[in-house]
């Protein structure tokens, strides 16, 4: 087996936390932006087919952002898994 | 229709905050985690591509809070303020029209995402494509035919070499035909397809891709057959632009080109119906043709060129055309006859500066047969709402035609237009021009209900029999009835009989014509 690259996989990791919290931060800025400028959709500050159009989209991006932040988690836990994987590996050679 | 409430000042900051926050979580993304996941793959870790999914959905929200800004903007432009004294300005408009300053604003308001897409397709091509990419582009191009914004995204994110290889591909120029029609093909990308369509094989320049005569042609007749992507294609054509194509060498390799060429300019010029406009793009067509630094038309140009170029400048005359708007009468009138005067001068001073003395016959001939084709051409083929409903249009057809074959035999108007030993009396052909448009005129105004018979109370109005309406517009233009028709008389003028109308017209028109021929040869009638 190729040589793990173990410094690599340890960044990647911690970036990946990063990145699933930039996406929820992402997210929730766009979600308290929206209830403070927005409002409800029939208040004053923004109303017509527009707006129903936006919320439908807002929503659906909304959702994603989420999936993604939680698709981000997921790829830290299997690169995790991987550096262990590895780390067993490396030891099982040492042993031979 | 009930009106919607918007405070444009909380959307631009809604706007402002999440576009900048989406623009910074994109910056991070490309600066640390693309790198971070291609030296985990190259050091055997397995990674999918999560860098590529965060782009394209923080890309998504990104254009879906730009939008908040423009629909800001849009209830500025639409609506109504409110007096809220304290509070932040509000606005009340119809969706409709906001809708409306919407699209104006942006064009692509609600097509980002095919732009997306497409533009995502150019970055995946190599930088000179061969013709098997060109082949799976062009296929790639199919499944997306019903949306001309993504093959506008995709146009404008390739070079000319990259256009210039696409080309072998017939589907890939039935998709730019397609790109132009969207309105959204940028124009530094229409400024590409201009470069392209100069690089034809057979020319001295080994330092760029080429393209055959036949992909040229391609081209051209594909812009040509689409009505909107003419339109653009015209509407953006600088005069240098022009210029280059009509006298650049790659005219001189491909023959039918300038035809071509001038076809597709008059097809656009058919769909452009804002006045001002159709006569800003007849100025920039005749500043790449026609202006005084131009290279000079030569007698072969003249026999090839003559018919395709009236029916170009027939068009652009009458789209430029403004409809009567309770203007005076005889004001409306001369401003009319300036109009056309004006543009037809580049065309006529260039036709007159053209030596045929040698070729008299030749060119007598072909004229003779052009003028037949050409007067009425332009006419028949117009549309109609462009210049107040189709009663108007065939009335004038009708009535232009058979005033051409009961004054003058045609032959001796041509005879007329080229005595022997002189230039081409270019008057005569300003005249047969003119005289189409001055019964468009008299159309118009009886399609608004403006002339009056004198004695009767009601205006004039077309009936719908072609044959009885044709002959109304006849007996207006008559100079035997000079007096016997007129407009209503208005606090600001009194009756304006159509001989006033003429004479405002005639002077107004053949002065602007005449003052760019700048000759004494022509008789003021």
């Amino acid at each position: 087996m190729s040589s793990f690259d173990f410094e690599a996989a340890d960044w990647l990791s911690r970036q990946l936390v990063q990145l699933a919290a930039k996406i929820e931060w992402f997210a929730w800025l766009r979600d308290q932006q929206q209830k403070k400028m927005l409002g409800t959709s029939d208040s004053d500050n923004w109303q017509g087919s527009r707006r129903q159009q936006f919320d439908d989209k807002f929503s659906g991006e909304q959702a994603a952002l989420g999936q993604l932040a939680q698709a981000a988690r997921q790829l830290k836990s299997n690169v995790d898994t991987a550096i262990g994987e590895a780390h067993a590996e490396a030891q099982r050679k040492r042993h031979h | 229709m009930k009106k919607v409430s918007a405070i444009p000042e909380n959307l631009f900051a809604y706007a402002q905050a999440c576009t900048h926050g989406a623009e910074e979580l994109q910056s991070w993304v490309r600066a640390v985690v693309t790198p971070a996941i291609r030296d985990y793959q190259k050091g055997g870790g397995v990674c999918s591509p999560i860098d590529a999914d965060v782009a394209a959905e923080v890309a998504k929200a990104y254009y879906t809070d730009r939008e908040v800004h423009l629909v800001g903007e849009a209830f500025q432009r639409a609506g109504t303020g409110t007096a809220r004294p304290g509070a932040k300005q509000q606005y009340l408009a119809r969706d409709s029209a906001v809708d409306a300053a919407l699209i104006q604003l942006d064009p692509a308001a609600d097509h980002h995402g095919a732009m997306n897409d497409g533009a995502a397709l150019a970055h995946s091509l190599s930088k000179f494509p061969d013709a098997e990419e060109a082949a799976q582009i062009a296929a790639e191009l199919a499944t997306h035919s019903g949306d001309p914004f993504f093959a506008a995204g995709f146009y404008n994110s390739v070079s000319a070499a990259q256009i210039a290889q696409l080309m072998s591909q017939d589907g890939n120029i039935r998709a730019l035909a397609g790109a132009y029609a969207s309105g959204v093909l940028s124009s530094s990308a229409a400024a590409r397809v201009v470069q392209v369509l100069g690089w034809i094989q057979g020319d001295a320049s080994p330092q760029h891709f080429h393209i055959t005569a036949a992909q040229q042609r391609s081209l051209l007749v594909a812009l040509t057959a689409d009505p909107q992507a003419a339109a653009n294609f015209t509407r953006d054509l600088t005069a240098p632009q022009i210029r280059k194509l009509f006298y650049g060498e790659a005219a001189g390799l491909s023959p039918a080109f300038r035809i071509d060429l001038v076809t597709l300019l008059t097809a656009g010029m058919r769909q452009i119906n804002d006045p001002a406009q159709a006569q800003a793009t007849m100025r920039h067509i005749s500043g790449g043709l026609f202006a005084d630094d131009a290279p000079k038309f030569g007698a072969n140009d003249v026999k090839q060129l003559l018919t395709p170029l009236m029916a170009l400048y027939s068009a652009g005359v009458a789209h430029s055309m403004k409809l009567p708007d309770g203007t005076v009468p005889r004001d409306w009138a001369a401003a009319y006859g300036k109009t056309v005067g004006g543009e037809l001068a580049p065309l006529l001073r260039a036709m007159n500066a053209v030596d045929t003395n040698p070729k008299n016959a030749l060119i007598k001939n072909m004229l003779q047969g052009g003028y037949v084709n050409v007067l009425f051409m332009p006419l028949a083929v117009l549309q109609p709402e462009a210049i107040g409903g189709p009663l108007a249009f065939n009335a004038a057809v009708g009535a232009l035609q058979s005033l051409a074959s009961s004054q003058d035999p045609l032959k001796v108007r041509v005879d007329r237009l080229i005595p022997s030993g002189t230039h081409a009396d270019t008057a005569a052909m300003n005249d047969m021009i003119a005289g189409g448009a001055k019964s468009l005129m008299i159309s118009s105004m009886v399609s608004h209900g403006l002339l009056y018979e004198k004695g009767h109370s009601t205006p004039l109005r077309f009936t719908g029999d072609s044959q009885k309406d044709s002959e109304l517009v006849k007996a207006i233009l008559d100079p035997k009835n000079q007096y016997k028709y007129h407009t209503k008389a208005s606090s600001k003028e009194p009756v304006a009989y159509v001989r006033d109308l003429k004479d405002a017209y005639d002077p107004a028109e053949l002065e602007e014509a005449l003052r760019s021929l700048g000759s004494p040869t022509y008789e003021v009638k």
